[in-house]
């Protein structure tokens, strides 16, 4: 036996562990090597010194509450659980996947057509009296609800688009139940279309209450001279058949109608601060949006974002169309500076360049141009302290959302990794992340903290797994790391690391 | 006639605060708490060695012994099962606060703040010697740390550590013995 062997020796009859025989041969090779004698002394004494470390004890006072806080932190913790789960269930419905987006759609379309339904119903319930009066009067009242525009609500609550189909219910049941009141209404309505300011021309600046409401009715737009048909059909026919006529008319117009998505739109944002810079050819005023103001979520941003599309799609001729690239250009730019979502950008990015290749005004290509430019600056590489930190302090605020992504859009969980127990998967990501992340940006200065998150991953991942691979590649890893510049508190780091690694080994 | 009362031993005793506490009591459970309340505190501050860090592990021991005593098998003894939810948690405790002290920018003088909170604890250790043994207990891996003091203070078997910690009796000994090495490594200059 070699000095080595009797180290190991020693240590075991430090812990009382050796039998006699061996106990005797140590005993005989410590009389014989100095080396190994000194070394056997000095554990010994470390040993002895170890275990007369005291520690300080609390006073009585504290035994005497200690059970009663863990009590309350008991009864606490339950109550917590009780309200994380309910949390939990209301994070999990907010949680807006594509499908449950769809549905939540489908419930708001009900509710508004309901709502404008209802609104309807009551404003139409004097719509009979307006229709059998003689054709002067009626024209002139009709004329006057589908031409008046209010571009500008201010303090109004925006009200999206309702279904089609709602207002023909609404007239249906209208119709049927104030038939007999008619002629009663006729005067009263012709009286009020008389004493409202009138003005068929663009930007009419009407802000009474009455007015959005009346416009609400109407929903899908009609043109005037569909309307103008309609309407002379509707004074030769019977109220009823009349106004299913007109519904029909609204029926097949499916085109978005801008006016009101604009209020919707400057809803959705907030309301100060927006100014109406230019108009559509129909008048309608296009809400000159301050996307950067902060106040616009990324729902209203898709919002937007959807609204110009179909926009697009429903009015391919419409010369208005280059607002539409432009608004669709920001609203892409303003939710990739907000989701830092890598699809986002993409996404974005392609949209902007078929819209500079469709696009013909020198104007509005330059603008796009402008967009480009800056959503490509955002660059593919991932923004280094912001991923770092969702990383390193997301965890903490024990937050389950997921925010950031990497540039394939691999969402970055908001977990603390120091703090929880950590799947081999999630540290296998880590790992992976924090080394593209040094091949992409070789000269940040979170690179030093990457080597040491790629340290710390490996050691958990081996932990965890036990796999002798993992801990031959970590400590691969981290001696080629040590090999790099880096600070010394950092060195010092990885080598405590490395010796860690080291210490793991398995049998 | 009325049946006298059977006397229950430690063990027995143990088991039926056990059975309540599992059924949800509460008191049941306080008795435990207040049986082991010292060796769990003792436990928390040797591999802290922190007054507040301490307290807050020994009572979250409890709270997660309570929380999952139905995970508990009768036909174990308690303690070790409760002094191995208290170093687990310790000794994540320990492996955040080494991380974070890393990665975080503290300045000289935070860290010279820091010494001076541990005073107290120096103070107490008149030996110079014992001094230098404690801080470099003290800057020890976690998980070498809770080997030396299950070995140590706690005076468990290899095997018994090996439970504790869910780890192999190899690694017992391996991580026993290097910590040991690194103790005698940082007195080289002092012995």
């Amino acid at each position: 036996m070699i000095c080595k062997d009797f180290e190991k020796l020693i240590h075991l009859y430090l812990d009382q562990k050796l039998d006699q025989q061996k106990r005797k041969e140590l005993e005989k090779h410590l009389s014989e090597c100095q080396k190994c004698r000194e070394k056997f002394e000095t554990l010994k004494l470390v040993e002895e010194k170890t275990k007369a470390i005291k520690i300080p004890e609390p006073g009585d006072t504290y035994w005497e509450s200690f059970s009663q806080r863990v009590r309350e932190r008991i009864v606490s913790k339950q109550k917590q659980t009780f309200g994380a789960k309910i949390k939990e269930f209301a994070s999990n419905i907010f949680v807006f996947t594509p499908a449950r987006l769809r549905v939540a759609a489908a419930v708001v379309s009900i509710v508004l057509v309901f709502i404008v339904g209802k609104l309807y119903i009551d404003y139409r319930g004097t719509i009979p009296q307006r229709v059998k009066p003689a054709k002067k009067e009626i024209s002139k009242a009709e004329k006057l609800e589908t031409t008046v525009e209010t571009p500008k609500m201010e303090g109004e609550k925006p009200i999206p688009p309702p279904k089609k189909s709602a207002p023909l219910r609404g007239e249906k049941k209208i119709t049927e139940s104030k038939e007999p009141e008619i002629e009663n209404k006729k005067l009263a309505i012709s009286e009020e279309a008389e004493l409202k300011t009138i003005e068929a021309g663009k930007g009419a600046e009407l802000t009474t209450k009455k007015h959005t409401v009346r416009d609400i009715g109407k929903v899908a737009s009609v043109p005037e001279i569909a309307e103008q048909e309609a309407l002379k059909s509707v004074e030769k026919e019977t109220p009823k058949a009349a106004m299913r006529t007109l519904a029909d008319v609204e029926e097949k117009k499916a085109k978005p109608r801008s006016k009101l998505m604009c209020v919707d739109i400057i809803g959705e944002g907030d309301a100060e601060g927006h100014t109406v810079t230019c108009s559509m050819p129909d008048g309608t005023k296009i809400p000159n949006i301050d996307y950067s103001h902060g106040g616009l979520s990324t729902d209203s941003l898709r919002v937007i974002r959807d609204f110009w599309k179909k926009f697009i799609r429903d009015n391919p001729d419409d010369p208005a169309i280059k607002y539409a690239y432009l608004q669709i250009a920001g609203s892409y730019y303003y939710l990739f500076d907000k989701t830092k979502d890598e699809a986002v950008r993409i996404e974005g990015i392609k949209q902007i360049e078929e819209f500079l290749k469709i696009s013909t005004e020198e104007e509005t290509r330059e603008a796009l141009r402008q967009r480009l430019e800056k959503l490509k600056s955002l660059k593919a590489k991932p923004p280094s302290k912001v991923l770092c930190e969702a990383i390193l302090f997301e965890g903490q605020t024990k937050m389950t959302t997921t925010r950031y992504s990497l540039p394939d859009g691999t969402k970055i969980p908001d977990v603390d990794y120091r703090q929880k127990e950590l799947s081999a998967d999630f540290l296998r990501f880590i790992i992976d992340f924090w080394s593209e992340f040094i091949k992409d940006n070789p000269d940040d200065t979170f690179v030093e903290s990457a080597y040491l998150q790629i340290a710390a991953a490996y050691y958990h991942l081996f932990e965890k797994t036990k796999d002798e691979a993992v801990r031959e590649k970590g400590i691969k890893q981290i001696e080629e790391f040590q090999k790099r510049e880096i600070t010394e508190e950092k060195k010092e780091s990885l080598k405590e690391r490395l010796e860690d690694l080291k210490g793991l080994k398995e049998k | 006639m009325v049946k006298p009362k059977k006397e229950l031993n430690f063990a027995e005793e143990e088991g039926e605060f056990i059975r309540k506490a599992k059924q949800g009591n509460l008191y049941s459970f306080e008795i435990l708490v207040k049986r082991y309340q010292k060796n769990i505190y003792r436990l928390a501050f040797r591999m802290t060695k922190d007054h507040d860090s301490a307290d807050d592990i020994a009572q979250e021991t409890f709270v997660k012994a309570f929380t999952s005593i139905s995970s508990f098998k009768e036909e174990y003894k308690f303690y070790p099962w409760i002094s191995r939810i208290c170093m687990n948690l310790s000794i994540n405790y320990l492996k955040r606060k080494r991380f974070s002290i890393t990665e975080s920018e503290l300045s000289p003088q935070k860290l010279e703040n820091q010494k001076t909170v541990s005073d107290p604890i120096n103070q107490m250790i008149k030996d110079e010697l014992m001094d230098r043994i404690d801080s470099s207990i003290n800057q020890l891996p976690p998980p070498f740390k809770a080997v030396l003091i299950l070995k140590v203070y706690e005076e468990l078997s290899y095997e018994q550590i090996a439970k504790t910690l869910k780890i192999s009796v190899g690694t017992v000994m391996s991580r026993l013995f290097r910590a040991r090495e690194r103790l005698q490594k940082s007195l080289k200059d002092y012995l």
